[in-house]
């Protein structure tokens, strides 16, 4: 195990991954002849960028499109339109969004996506050692069975789990071992992006934190890069660099985590930083309780999309929707009073 | 057993065991708890603590091969008499009378407890006119009046359509709605808000709040969220591996936890506004299953001020230690759980 994670961050290097006005628009079929009646439009135009050895957060309620991004970003489905330019190891710079599929074979051990439920998502005919070995052979990175059983320990000592273990079966492991067996497999072919998808939601309150911190220190270790998608504010705000916030299928703000949570600039951020129950229950926050819910992204509302349920909101938001700017350096939001609406964020804790 | 107290519901002792083939699996291990009417008890515990286990003895639902092993559960009946639920068969006409009626229970996901095939309407109505109403009209008047109570909009509309056709927010109302619909002493809520998001969550919580305040029934809130707890419990029970090993009203446990569990875990958690990328500082190991447990400290494996031929040779007693802050552990207390066989 490397020394503590904060002490042993390397620092933040170029541009990794740019994501261009990404688009994941889900047709809704009827009928026998399937005849398409509208479009789920799940993500909706999202640019963003990450830098080498960065963690970017995402936050966002179900149906925010969150999931379906990160999936798009790793090619798991099929982006609509849009690029994911993906800088790989000799410099040279990929679409990802564009690729065919003998292309993409040759880059995918660069990114790997870590899932929510280490139940559903570990095969449970596989040994840990053929999980874990499974991209080492697709990728080809070692074909010799020896050296890949050297590496398959060398994973799992480093993500906390015993070789000893090495030919279990994943019913014989608890939870939190389980997501580190999907941390080591995340690991074995040397990506330099892992996309983690509530990858510690799963797991019991005291598990969370083991995950979190094995997370910070292979990312020190490796300089790995993170996309961490995750519902939960205090997670995302503990291990993230930046975060974006998303609300039905837009990015509505971006920001380095300091100045997202002190400074909010747009009115969702605001009340879903209110929302969070805190465990102090003597600091009672006045809490703005948001009407209605998420918007159904196959009807968005006229406007902004989040004007229905806006304590702000005014005649112009009904109708225009507003445009994503820079309201203060690195601080991006959509919203049409950004920099008008003093929004209350969360003061750091003593 | 003598039972005075203004309480709802006493639970003593309870210890609810599966006999399984690899051995006893014994999941509530000895769990006291009382809850008095407007009052809010939350129950918290990770994976395997037993928190379920204890509301599901309480409403005699465990699942099989598990059965209560021991124990009272005193419940005040509606007509002032006490009945000890832990001696009714789970098939008796009483508990029957009692479970849906006078102690209701919210569930983590509402479509697994929500008919798919009955109107929502339909499924209060069968409630009310099953329990307090068998007048079919005025038991849908109870209804309509129930699903506009609990903030679900246009009701009338919502009354005839099925829980698919509800978003999951509007589907925990109409169980919550279901649940207190036959103005229950005692509502048992199991994780009522993980399945939300977080403005949602704040939106149920809020109701919760708003329906005590206007019916008087006690609580009993589980759940795992520590934050949640904070904002709606007004005492906490802080279960591991089948007992309660803290409780103390929630300020207090906040303030001044005592038990090397909670401590540790107030300290993993990330907290908002914490931002700093320090470390946390997690517990170590992993959460025990309690298989033919060994008679000590359920969290001895875990903790940093585990004592040696103290924690591992017997159970710590639940020792007040002062102020209604009760903590179960030898850093506190010399006391031991008499020897149960």
């Amino acid at each position: 195990m490397p020394e503590t994670g904060a002490a042993a961050r390397k620092p933040i290097g170029d541009v990794l991954l740019d994501v261009r006005d990404l688009k994941k628009h889900f047709p809704i079929e009827k009928g026998f002849f399937r005849s398409v009646r509208g479009q789920v439009k799940a993500v909706d135009g999202v640019s963003f960028s990450i830098r080498e050895g960065e963690t970017l957060g995402l936050v966002g309620e179900s149906g925010s499109g969150k999931t379906t991004l990160g999936r798009c970003i790793v090619r798991g489905i099929e982006p609509t339109e849009g690029q994911v330019i993906f800088r790989l190891p000799d410099g040279e710079e990929v679409d990802i969004a564009a690729l065919d599929k003998k292309a993409l074979r040759g880059v995918r051990k660069h990114f790997h996506m870590i899932f929510q439920d280490p139940y559903s998502s570990l095969d449970p005919r596989m040994s840990v050692l053929d999980i874990i070995a499974e991209p080492i052979r697709n990728n080809r990175i070692l074909s010799d069975s020896r050296e890949i059983q050297d590496r398959v320990r060398e994973l799992m000592d480093k993500v906390g789990l015993d070789i000893q273990h090495l030919n279990r079966y994943p019913h014989a492991f608890s939870g939190g071992q389980r997501q580190r067996i999907g941390i080591a497999r995340s690991l074995a072919p040397s990506p330099l992006l892992i996309v983690c998808d509530e990858a510690v939601s799963a797991l019991d309150v005291s598990i969370q934190a083991q995950i979190l911190n094995l997370l910070e220190d292979l990312q020190a270790e490796f300089n790995l890069t993170f996309l961490f998608i995750a519902h939960d504010l205090s997670v995302v705000e503990h291990i993230s660099d930046r975060v974006g916030v998303m609300y039905v299928g837009q990015l509505v703000e971006m920001a380095d985590t300091e100045s997202l949570f002190s400074q909010p600039k747009h009115p969702y951020t605001e009340a879903l930083l209110s929302a969070v129950p805190t465990t102090d229950p003597e600091i009672k926050m006045e809490r703005i309780i948001l009407p209605g819910e998420v918007a159904n992204p196959a009807a968005p509302p006229s406007g902004c999309y989040f004007h229905p349920r806006c304590r702000y909101a005014q005649d112009v938001c009904r109708t225009d929707a507003p445009e994503w700017n820079e309201v203060a350096a690195g601080h991006f939001a959509a919203c049409h009073f950004a920099n008008e609406l003093a929004l209350r964020g969360v003061e750091q804790a003593p | 057993m003598s039972y005075v107290s203004s309480a709802v519901l006493e639970v003593r002792d309870l210890r609810t065991y599966f006999h399984l083939p690899e051995g006893t699996l014994k999941a509530v291990d000895g769990v006291d708890l009382t809850i008095a009417p407007h009052q809010t008890v939350g129950v918290i515990g990770e994976s395997g603590s037993g928190k379920s286990v204890t509301a599901q003895s309480i409403l005699q639902i465990v699942p099989p091969p598990g059965a209560i092993e021991t124990g009272a559960i005193n419940l005040r009946r509606s007509d002032g008499r006490a009945v000890d639920i832990a001696a009714l068969n789970p098939r008796s006409a009483e508990i029957r009378a009692i479970r849906g009626a006078e102690v209701s229970m919210v569930f983590q996901e509402p479509m697994t407890s929500l008919s798919p095939v009955h109107t929502i309407g339909a499924q209060i109505v069968e409630a009310i006119q099953l329990h307090i109403e068998p007048d079919r009209k005025k038991a849908r008047q109870l209804a309509l009046d129930m699903i506009n109570r609990v903030g679900i909009s246009n009701p009338a509309q919502r009354f005839d359509e099925y829980p698919h056709q509800l978003s999951g927010g509007m589907r925990q109302r109409a169980m919550i709605a279901m649940a207190l619909s036959c103005s229950p002493s005692l509502l048992i809520a199991d994780e009522p808000t993980t399945a939300l998001d977080v403005t949602v969550q704040a939106q149920i919580l809020e109701l919760m709040k708003e329906l005590q305040a206007q019916f008087g029934m006690a609580i009993m809130y589980i759940t795992h969220d520590l934050g949640v707890i904070a904002e709606i419990a007004d005492e906490v029970n802080v279960m591991y591996l089948g007992r309660v090993v803290e409780r103390a009203s929630t300020v207090e446990l906040f303030k001044n936890p005592l038990h090397p569990y909670t401590r540790r875990l107030l300290k993993s958690i990330p907290r908002l506004g914490g931002r700093g990328r320090g470390r946390l500082d997690a517990i170590r190991g992993n959460v025990p299953v309690p298989m033919n447990p060994p008679p000590q400290c359920g969290f001895a494996s875990r903790c940093d001020e585990f004592i040696r031929g103290k924690c591992d040779a017997a159970v710590p007693a639940l020792v007040d230690m002062g102020g209604d802050h009760y903590a179960r552990c030898y850093l506190h207390s010399e006391e031991s759980e008499p020897v149960y066989a």
